[in-house]
């Protein structure tokens, strides 16, 4: 609709005809933010990470002291996005509006502003793949999820590094997948305690999800093996998982039929 | 689905004008007005796609004039578009004085009487500094065909080789988004002058997969070609050739970044635009 809002947008607004009038009356979906994210206050352009990493295995003496190397981790920078939208009245719309909504449309603005904070939120995931972040920069240059992840002690990313798959979700591949994560590694190659216990989805795929980990929100439950070639054996990711419909990951294009992404 | 042009910022505030003869006004329409081939003699009419570079072809060329945001029914109307699945605010002018003595007509202002029955509408002015935002369609008449999104069948953070978008770029006049993937989220102007062949100069920072996905449109960041739909003045014709009938738009905001249909750009009105005169335009 047109900028400014004029009073020949909204004809209906002035006269007393009207029994009830509804303002922004759609709920908008809950946040998710909070659920997933950590927030810390910033009055900064930006905000700068790094990371030490860990002591390497201590060797078997042989006579002479081992001085052990230590490396970086990679560096991360954060920077805020400057974000800002207004919205124009026509003053005669105002005046003459008789149900005294239009004034409310700047109380508007606040709902606006979480709505996006949610989509960028979501953005986390949807974009997991990519290298190119929307607010920060990493000093490694991958994406979150990547195949290719590397260190700076020289370590091989052989295995334990790749946090990045395309399988498609089932009982069988969330199983492959949180044996994966179980055997992550740090900087120096050395096995870190990982242990999945949430799957994050589109709603497209939370039945899905819910039929591979035998369980929903509304109470449902089956230890059972939901592979029919497996009658009467138990499925081993029963009430190893919560299952978390995320709305909002629906609205990104992150191919939803082969993605699986698991949080810890 | 976006549809309709809006004001996105502009120092002016909008004003009344007539509608032209029998025609049909929807709200977010692009406008023209004043002594003009196609004639206008009432008031206001669609501006729809340019004809020759920066319009010229109509000698004067067609000026953009304004952005309708209003009328005076007294009824709100609205209107399924024959083409566009798209309900949108209308108004359609009248000539006769029977046919404007039986309107029911609220709000006129400015130079209008709160008395005077014609159709009018309130339309936001466009000038060099009015900023606007219209949405992409990959078609000049269908409002519902929206832009393609696509995987390439070669790769390189250089070139990338697609089943054709819809569109033949015109060179350094194009933009692709990578949707998924390793670049997701970036925007490169293409170099190419191609339908399925693209090339970057400025290169994708990371190597794409077939997998990826991409959207492209035909217009860049800062001046460029850019047309309209040849029936409502609504939207951006992202498939027009721009070879030569085109706009030299000045974009300032491209965003790919929504669902489908809700492709958009922001953009203002070259000087060159309001000239009526084909002599010193720019064709870019």
């Amino acid at each position: 609709m047109g900028n400014p809002l004029a009073s020949s947008q909204f004809m209906r607004l002035l006269d007393d005809r009207l029994r009830k009038v509804y303002v922004d009356s759609f709920t908008e979906l809950p946040s998710m933010v909070d659920k997933f994210f950590g927030v810390i206050k910033s009055d900064k352009a930006w905000e700068e990470f790094y990371g030490v990493g860990a002591v390497p295995d201590i060797p078997a003496f042989n006579g002479l002291l081992e001085y052990l190397s230590v490396a970086p981790q990679y560096y991360t920078r954060i920077e805020p996005k400057e974000f800002a939208g207004g919205i124009q009245i026509e003053r005669k719309l105002l005046d003459d509006d008789r149900y005294d909504v239009i004034k409310s449309r700047q109380n508007g603005l606040v709902g606006s502003l979480l709505r996006v904070k949610e989509k960028y939120g979501a953005q986390a995931f949807g974009y997991a793949f990519s290298a190119a972040m929307t607010f920060a920069t990493s000093e490694e240059a991958v994406a979150i999820c990547s195949t290719a992840h590397t260190t700076k002690s020289g370590a091989a990313t052989t295995s334990g590094f790749s946090n990045s798959g395309t399988t498609a979700i089932s009982k069988t591949s969330i199983g492959a997948t949180r044996i994966l994560m179980r055997q992550f590694r740090n900087e120096v190659g050395q096995r870190i305690v990982i242990e999945p216990d949430m799957l994050i989805v589109p709603d497209t795929l939370y039945d899905t999800a819910c039929e591979a980990v035998g369980w929903t929100e509304s109470g449902a439950s089956s230890d059972r093996d939901p592979d029919s070639a497996n009658l009467g054996k138990i499925n081993p990711q029963y009430k190893r998982w919560t299952v978390v419909p995320y709305p909002r990951l629906d609205d990104l294009d992150i191919d939803p039929a082969n993605t699986m992404k698991m949080a810890a | 689905m976006g549809m309709g042009f809006s004001v996105v910022y502009s120092p002016q505030q909008p004003i009344w004008v007539p509608v032209d003869g029998t025609t049909t006004l929807y709200h977010g329409q692009l406008v023209y007005y004043g002594k003009q081939t196609p004639a206008n003699t009432g008031g206001v009419i669609n501006l729809v796609a340019a004809a020759g570079v920066i319009d010229v072809t109509p000698s004067p060329s067609i000026v953009p004039w304004g952005v309708v945001v209003g009328d005076n029914n007294a009824t709100p109307l609205f209107k399924a578009l024959t083409t566009a699945l798209v309900t949108l605010p209308y108004i359609t002018g009248v000539d006769t004085a029977a046919a404007q003595i039986a309107r029911d007509y609220r709000l006129a202002e400015g130079m209008y009487g709160k008395g005077d029955p014609q159709p009018l509408v309130q339309v936001c002015r466009i000038t060099p500094e009015t900023v606007l935002r219209g949405y992409f369609r990959n078609s000049a008449t269908v409002g519902t065909t929206v832009i393609t999104t696509l995987s390439p069948t070669a790769v390189a953070t250089t070139a990338m080789t697609f089943a054709t978008f819809g569109l033949t770029g015109v060179a350094d006049n194009s933009t692709t988004y990578c949707v998924s993937g390793v670049n997701a989220g970036l925007y490169r102007v293409g170099t190419d002058a191609h339908a399925t062949a693209l090339t970057y100069t400025r290169e994708w920072p990371y190597t794409p997969a077939v997998t990826d996905k991409f959207k492209r449109v035909n217009v860049r960041q800062g001046l460029c070609r850019a047309n309209f739909d040849t029936t409502y003045a609504l939207w951006i014709d992202n498939v027009a050739a721009l070879t030569s009938h085109y706009h030299v738009l000045n974009v300032l905001k491209i965003d790919l970044s929504g669902g489908a249909g809700e492709e958009y750009c922001d953009f203002s009105f070259t000087i060159p635009n309001f000239l009526t005169a084909s002599q010193s335009k720019i064709t870019t």
